[in-house]
């Protein structure tokens, strides 16, 4: 018997179990998820997008299936971060697993207000910043557009904060790499992407959208290849770690994102088809390293070769 | 998740089929107004799973069945028609909230509109073992005559005190809405120990709505929408419900639902 490969990775200042985190939306709290999956063998779980008020959300319909992937426009719906941190986060702790909070503002106040309650509740192992969200009337996405805006967000949340900070980009980003570096120089300690990329399906007959709000985030497979360019784009650009997310639905492809160099993946829409979508990763990363004699995923990470 | 098994898969009449998967015996045992989310296809495309309400259940001591009762619609529901006996499909346990019956109640009036038969099968034929004294009156919808035997009708007659059909095109029965047959009805029908139980278009539940709206007759509907993951995860099915204090909120339909009270559905479109 051979030792089990180490699939530990460090990820600005955290050390995590193994590179397999959840996406933002596509794990609710967590717990939904606690019959199907062992929460503690993850690398991390994200939480849903948190504001600092509760959200009603769009109106449905809010999803719809489209070609290997699916739209969706929940407007972030969420339970506000003071309900969060009194009544979900407690209970999630006790999985054992590091929890990351994503956070989102309409104005930069309510992403400095928001990270530092979840910093002084002193439960979360890091902040995703959300300044990526298409589905939302104000702000998300508009700070996430331009290096500046991105920049003045991470500053001041980097202002209110200890915790890791971790920036998730929008392929929409006029250049994503630009944004990438100005997130980095304002002090981001990481950064994840991509988000959902804006898309639309209209109904042929009503001749209206298929979704209540015209246009919606695309996820799933459909996005992978756009995705992990994207993500190997940022690579090369910064030199904070990368977090890849977008379309991935088995260990095959989180291997890709690992191989151009992500430090970590997240899996999203594959969790709504197969909740123990992480867990299957997982293994078969580690079936993967065994195969190819690799005793660390790390000799994994950044191994791509451009020719 | 679950492995199960075709056992059979009946087309009654084109576009409507009956579908028999075999389970484990483990299986927990549904209540009735519960769905299972089914995956259909094992590649990306279609991606999602579908979500089918629980027309029937048996339990043997070797394994537990379950029927769905399916309207062809797209190409989740071609790839199900086209299922054949030894097949093995993946579903999740049954999900959702059941029909409540209370305890007061002697009287049940169903009202189905289309495949909406479908948990109102399995919760009358549970409310018919329970409660051997209990009336049930049945109202189904459909567009044309032809439906009626694509739609297991038949089940439901055999235990039903009054059973009307109500064609859109008048080829049998009540000529009209099923919600028309129904309210016609109702005087004579509803009194303190009548539950009612609907599950159909969302037009259908509006206009149920509408004449049923004081809230003194118990009244619990079975709502759908698209859903993505079907355990409360994605937020992708909502419908707007009234809040305790009077506010609107989204409530899933996977988890809060799909059977909801439905004096707290709201109506109005929001945007
Ligand atoms: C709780 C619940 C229980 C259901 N029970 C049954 C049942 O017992 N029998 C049955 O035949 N159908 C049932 N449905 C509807 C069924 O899920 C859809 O018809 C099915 O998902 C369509 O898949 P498709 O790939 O064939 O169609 P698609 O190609 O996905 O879509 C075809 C059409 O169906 C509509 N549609 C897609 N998904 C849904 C959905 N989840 N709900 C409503 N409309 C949808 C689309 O808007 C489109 O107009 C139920 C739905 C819900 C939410
Ligand atoms: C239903 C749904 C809800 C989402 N909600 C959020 C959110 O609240 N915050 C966020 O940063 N990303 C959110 N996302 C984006 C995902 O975290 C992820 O970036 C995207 O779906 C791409 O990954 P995937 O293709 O693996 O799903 C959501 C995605 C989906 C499908
Ligand atoms: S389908 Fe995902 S929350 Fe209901």
């Amino acid at each position: 018997m051979t030792a089990l490969p180490d699939l530990k990775v460090e990820l600005a200042g955290l050390t995590l179990k193994n590179p397999v985190m959840t996406a933002s939306g596509t794990f609710g709290y967590g717990e939904e998820f606690a019959d199907y999956v062992n929460l503690a063998e993850l690398g991390a779980i994200v939480v849903k997008g948190l504001s600092l008020n509760s959200k009603l959300g769009n109106p449905p319909p809010r999803i719809v299936e489209t070609a290997s992937g699916m739209l969706n426009t929940i407007g972030l719906q969420n339970i506000g971060v003071h309900v969060f941190v009194q009544e979900k986060l407690p209970r999630l702790r006790r999985f054992g697993v590091p929890i990351i909070a994503n956070v989102y503002g309409e104005t930069i106040e309510e992403y400095r207000a928001v990270s530092e309650i979840l910093t002084n509740c002193r439960g979360c192992a890091a902040l995703e910043i959300n300044i990526s969200c298409p589905n939302v009337k104000k702000g998300g996405i508009s700070f996430g557009l331009e290096g500046e805006s991105a920049a003045e967000v991470t500053a001041e949340v980097k202002k209110v904060t200890d915790l890791p900070v971790i920036v998730k980009l929008s392929p929409q980003a006029r250049s994503i790499t630009e944004v990438a570096k100005s997130v980095e120089a304002a002090g981001a300690d990481a950064i994840s992407l991509i988000n959902t990329i804006p898309g639309m399906a209209v109904d042929i007959h009503t001749r209206k959208s298929r979704l209540s709000q015209v246009t919606g985030g695309l996820s799933g497979p459909a996005i992978k290849p756009i995705a992990l360019k994207m993500v190997w784009d940022v690579i090369k650009t910064v030199s904070i770690p990368v977090i890849g997310v977008g379309g991935i639905m088995t260990a095959q492809d989180a291997l890709e994102y690992l191989i151009v160099g992500a430090r970590a993946i997240q899996v999203g829409t594959a969790n709504f088809i197969d909740p123990r979508a992480t867990v299957k990763i997982i293994e078969g990363i580690s079936l993967y390293l065994r195969q190819k004699g690799a005793r660390s995923v790390r000799d994994i990470i950044g191994t791509f070769e451009e020719s | 998740m679950f492995e199960a098994e075709v056992k059979t898969n009946f087309e009654k009449v084109s576009g409507y089929g009956v579908i028999s998967l075999l389970l484990p015996s483990i299986f927990p045992v549904p209540r009735p107004g519960q769905f299972i989310m089914v995956r259909l296809y094992d590649g990306t495309d279609p991606l999602l799973r579908r979500p089918f309400s629980i027309c029937n259940f048996h339990q043997t001591k070797e394994n537990s069945q379950i029927d769905i009762l399916y309207r062809v619609v797209g190409r989740g529901t071609e790839m199900m028609r086209s299922l054949r006996r030894g097949d093995k499909v993946s579903i999740s346990r049954p999900s959702g909230t059941a029909f409540n019956i209370p305890m007061h109640v002697k009287r049940i009036c169903l009202v189905a509109g289309g495949v909406g038969i479908a948990p109102l099968v399995y919760l009358a034929r549970f409310f018919h073992r329970h409660h051997r004294k209990g009336e049930i009156f049945t109202y189904v919808g459909m567009k044309t005559e032809k439906e009626e035997k694509g739609l297991c009708v038949s089940e439901l007659m055999d235990i039903s005190h009054r059973f009307v059909v109500a064609t859109e095109d008048g080829s049998t029965g009540y000529v009209g809405l099923v919600t028309e047959a129904f309210r016609q009805d109702i005087n004579e029908i509803i009194n303190e120990e009548t539950a009612v139980y609907a599950c159909g278009p969302r037009e259908m539940i509006r206009a149920l709505a509408s004449f049923l709206i004081d809230g003194r007759v118990f009244c619990q509907v079975s709502m759908e929408e698209r859903m993505a993951c079907g355990m409360g995860a994605c937020l992708g099915c909502v419908v707007a419900l009234k809040g305790r204090e009077g506010n609107v909120y989204y409530g899933r339909v996977c988890t809060d639902g799909p059977v909801f009270n439905l004096r707290h559905v709201i109506w109005e479109e929001r945007k």
